[in-house]
């Protein structure tokens, strides 16, 4: 892949998109569903017994008593 | 008689009609590339069904194949997103509408192709390769959802799931011309779709009759506890409800819609009008003059929603590092998304798309205040072919007429209305939140005249 | 110079499941990734559940605890993006404030935040386990409003014991976790993190203080920036520099909705408040006339100020109070466990304290006794039953232990009646070992003299 042509690319996009739109004052709309307070209750806890066998299955690196195996720290 | 009617009579066994669906797959998914998985166990779980239909307990959904889009998690089959990033992604868990589906024993027949994480809207994206238009040799079936919709198009499957960020079920509904609805934001559970823009995205059915898409949306909409932004409405009954009468209805169309539209499609939905004027609709004229920033408000808007969604994707627990795998439009997305969230640009650019967001919104809903429904076209041109050479900016030109409903949250509708030499074009209706039912009606009507 | 030291603090909560998915919370007992669901451990497609309502209404008592405003105004759950092994999104959530402008023991709290905990990563071998993530956490934010790592230390043991007032933090201990900024006069604000005690916060800012002015000494530039404070060795060790800062790319999660805090929401929990600690103090001095100093130690704990009240219904206030400070603490802190966690109950302290002032057990008794409530976990007369340790009430025994210690030990007879009195309490000992603590000390000296001045 061309990373450059890429970049060149977004940054042409970036500014027809953005004078396309042009000014504007309103309100920001983060929501269509403009609810409030939706939570749950704190019941009792559940699991799927099969989930950790099918997530461990598709991991890249692990160990045998199931951690996720990632880089060590860079700073020791 | 439909495959619905002959699978409740009996007249046709669950098995055979996976088994026939296997058959066409592997006869002409060479050539198509709909599928990137089929599902080794549908028989197994066809017979299954076919126990349950001869006990008569059997669901609404029973023995039907249905196609999934493969952002959503089937457990045990891969939901890649057509992305080498999640090339080996196992889905542990079930979507909700997966287990909606299950509960009412319609069967997942496999995993279908689409623009890398729904990226597109030609269906070329896809790291297994471009899907074929089954409805129109050599040229691009639409997407994002183009693997679904070629599915339905090519008798793959009975009815398929898409996904609709900004266009991705209806773009290429009507290119492939087959229905699609992207049903109201919060109506259908999110819980399990892998995000393209959560604000934005909402999944729903595509098929090749409106009574089949409405039976798959009324199995899969309402209330779901699992998650935050689904709306508190019980499970619907569109089927029973379904009605080719129009009377009553009055339809918008708004001049807007020509001005940015290709001639020759505007004279089909024109025709269609007609038709739904016969049925017992009025016809008038609707305004939606700020119908040109829906595009970059969009846009702007994915790129930052998109950006935040892609960051799990981190090679750690499951796949690749996707910008060490992704495909260019994937990596724009992403590069434009970390730009624009900066903190000293979010004022300029997705505070600024937001603030638009509320103003299309307003429009829509004002425009639809005086109306049941706004029909228009679904797509500003007719599909490219596989191959042609697009640019990024004419590519989400595709988006500019079916954005609208994404950033209203608002539902609709695509049913193809006729061809433009021999190529399908199809005609969308949009409606007020949660008035899927007059989508359907009026789309139920054009299938029936 | 003036040094200047302000804290980020994180707590765990007290929650059954987690913040945003209903895995269960008791990680530490699992076995590596056991403890999780694919919304806590970031898969493809999974979705928030709706926040966990306990947690919301913890940080909301928690802030109130701290003297905070609860903000009214919606707030948002926001995505804190950043990469690092242990976050499984790729972002952290993170709320919005809900309480403002708080004070506690002379320190301005700025805000009091809900937010997810991470997983556990470990640098050094790359192991990652996500039990614990998603579970809740309170973030609380003060004012740089300390000016000595002794202020600090003084401040976060007083937060703490708020905390464990609450009873809205997880129990166990050990949760907390700190990030610190201290600055000298004249030099850049340096921001420490990976601290998870009040001794490494203590630790850390001494040993930070003394680098930033050795380098302003040798008139060098303290540069601002973010370093780590290194456990094993005590000492803090640069991260990165202000030029590298993240920039986190804030948005509110598009996934869930705000919440907003209503005026009635905040009068019922503040209804099930406990009393601070420093009013509790204060009203026990007044109340029950005890010492100011016992007050505070009683008040360290809402359950140890809770049997204090109870006991103090029945023993006399002063009583209970100084055996309570003396006596309890003494067996908690050896035993290195809260008054909750050793299981004495108001009732085993009543009974005890009632053994002592009828006279049936003698103080060196009862002082074993409470040793040993903890492990038996059963009634003192239960234990005094089993140990044979009731009092020596018949005067014979006691006459004969005296009789046989004074035949024995013809050296300090001597020596006490040629004018060393201290020889007789040799003899008291002597008398004690023989009846195994149970004789009264009083009575025996009584005994003893009696008996060597009489020959």
């Amino acid at each position: 892949m061309d990373e450059s042509k890429v970049r060149r690319e977004a940054e042409r996009v970036l500014k027809e998109l953005s004078e396309a739109l042009g000014e504007i004052s309103l309100e920001e709309t983060y929501y269509v569903v403009e609810e409030i307070n939706v939570t749950r209750n704190d019941a009792e806890p559940e699991l799927n017994p099969e989930f950790r066998k099918a997530a461990l299955k598709i991991a890249p690196h692990k160990d045998e008593e199931g951690y996720y195996i990632a880089e060590m720290g860079s700073w020791v | 008689m439909s495959v619905i009617e002959e699978l409740q009579s009996g007249a046709l066994s669950a098995e055979e009609n996976v088994a026939r669906y296997f058959e066409a797959i592997e006869a002409r998914d060479g050539e198509i590339n709909a599928f990137i998985e089929v599902n080794s166990r549908a028989i197994e779980e066809a017979r299954a069904v076919d126990e349950k239909i001869k006990q008569g307990r059997a669901g609404k959904l029973a023995g039907l194949a249905i196609a999934v889009k493969s952002n959503i998690n089937v457990m045990g089959l891969r939901a890649t997103c057509a992305s080498k990033t999640l090339e080996n992604y196992v889905a542990p868990y079930d979507a909700t509408v997966i287990e909606r589906i299950r509960r009412e024993d319609g069967i997942i027949i496999g995993m279908t192709n689409m623009d890398e994480f729904a990226c597109g809207s030609s269906g070329e994206t896809s790291y297994f390769g471009p899907t074929q238009n089954p409805a129109a040799k050599g040229r691009i079936p639409g997407g994002s959802s183009s693997g679904s919709a070629a599915a339905i198009a090519a008798n793959f499957a009975d009815l398929a799931l898409g996904s609709d960020t900004g266009g991705s079920i209806r773009n290429p509904a009507s290119h492939c011309g087959v229905v699609g609805i992207k049903p109201t934001y919060g109506l259908v559970p999110r819980y399990g779709l892998i995000d393209l823009a959560m604000s934005l995205d909402q999944i729903g059915p595509l098929a090749r009759d409106v009574y089949s898409a409405a039976l798959l949306l009324e199995v899969i909409a309402g209330y779901n506890p699992k998650e935050a932004t689904t709306l508190r409405v019980s499970r619907p009954d569109y089927t029973s409800k379904l009605s080719a009468d129009l009377s009553g209805y009055t339809i918008g169309f708004a001049k807007e819609f020509e001005e940015y539209t290709s001639p020759e499609i505007i004279r089909e939905v024109k025709h269609a009008l007609a038709k739904l004027e016969a049925q017992g609709a009025s016809v008038v004229e609707v305004e939606l003059p700020n119908l040109s920033k829906a595009l970059p408000t969009y846009y702007l808007t994915v790129f930052v929603e998109f950006f935040s969604a892609t960051r799990r994707y981190d090679g750690r627990r499951y796949g690749y590092r996707i910008e060490e795998v992704c495909g260019e439009e994937v990596l724009r997305r992403i590069l434009l998304g970390r730009y624009i969230s900066q903190k000293e640009y979010s004022g300029k650019y997705y505070r600024r798309a937001l603030q638009f967001r509320s103003l299309i919104k307003k429009e829509m809903l004002e425009a639809l205040s005086g109306v049941d429904l706004i029909a228009g076209p679904t797509t500003p041109k007719l599909p490219h072919r596989i191959g042609e050479s697009i640019d990024p900016l004419a590519m989400y030109a595709y988006d500019l007429l079916t954005v609208p409903a994404n950033l209203a949250g608002i539902p609709a509708g695509v049913i193809k209305v006729g061809e433009v030499g021999e190529i399908p074009v199809g005609i969308q209706f949009h409606a007020k939140p949660l008035e899927e039912q007059k989508i359907l009606n009026a789309m139920y009507a054009l299938e029936g005249g | 110079m003036k040094v200047t030291i302000g804290f980020e603090i994180h707590e765990q909560l007290a929650t059954k499941t987690k913040l945003f998915c209903n895995s269960p919370t008791n990680y530490r007992d699992a076995a590596p990734n056991t403890n999780v669901c694919e919304v806590c451990t970031g898969m493809p497609g999974a979705k928030p559940m709706p926040v966990n309502q306990e947690a919301v209404d913890a940080v909301i008592a928690i802030a109130l605890m701290l003297n905070c405003e609860i903000v009214k105004e919606p707030i948002y759950i926001l995505r804190k993006h950043y990469d690092y092994p242990d976050l499984p999104s790729g972002y952290q959530r993170t709320s919005m404030p809900i309480g403002k402008n708080g004070e506690l023991a002379g320190v301005k709290i700025w805000e009091v935040h809900l937010e997810e905990d991470p997983g556990k990563y470990d640098p050094t071998t790359g192991k990652v386990d996500y039990n614990r993530s998603g579970v809740p956490l309170v973030e609380i934010v003060t004012a740089p409003d300390m000016h000595s790592p002794e202020e600090a230390r003084e401040f976060l043991k007083e937060l703490v014991k708020v905390l464990r007032y609450t009873q809205r933090v997880r129990e166990e201990g050990g949760t907390m976790r700190v990030d610190t900024n201290v600055s000298i006069e004249g030099g850049a604000r340096v921001e420490i993190k990976n601290i998870n005690s009040i001794r490494g916060a203590y630790r850390a800012l001494k040993f930070e203080i003394t680098r930033q002015k050795n380098l302003m000494k040798r008139g060098k530039v303290v540069k601002r920036e973010t370093r780590a404070y290194l456990e094993s060795q005590m000492i803090t060790k640069g991260m990165r520099t202000k030029e590298e800062a993240e920039d986190y790319r804030y948005i509110p999660d598009p996934d869930i909705p705000p919440l907003l805090i209503t005026e009635e929401k905040i009068e019922e929990i503040r209804a099930t408040l406990p009393e601070a600690p420093h009013l509790k103090e204060k009203r026990f001095i007044e109340q029950y006339g005890i010492k100011s100093d016992d007050a505070r130690i009683i008040a360290s704990e809402l359950e140890l100020a809770n049997a204090f009240e109870e006991v103090a219904k029945v023993i006399p206030p002063q009583l209970a109070a100084t055996w309570i400070r003396d006596e309890v603490k003494r067996v908690l802190e050896y035993n290195g466990i809260t008054f909750k966690e050793s299981g004495i109950t108001p009732e085993h302290l009543i009974e005890l304290l009632q053994l002592v002032l009828n006279d049936e057990i003698t103080l060196k008794t009862a002082k074993k006794v409470m040793e040993l409530l903890p492990e038996k976990r059963t009634s003192p007369k239960k234990i005094i039953e089993e140990l044979g340790l009731k009092k020596l009430r018949e005067d014979s025994a006691v006459a004969k232990a005296c009789d046989e210690a004074i035949a024995e030990n013809p050296k300090a007879v001597e020596d006490y009646l040629s004018g060393k009195k201290e020889a007789l309490n040799f003899l008291v000992g002597q008398v004690m070992r023989k009846t195994r603590g149970r004789a009264d000390p009083a009575k025996v000296l009584e005994m003893l003299r009696e008996r060597v001045e009489g020959k």
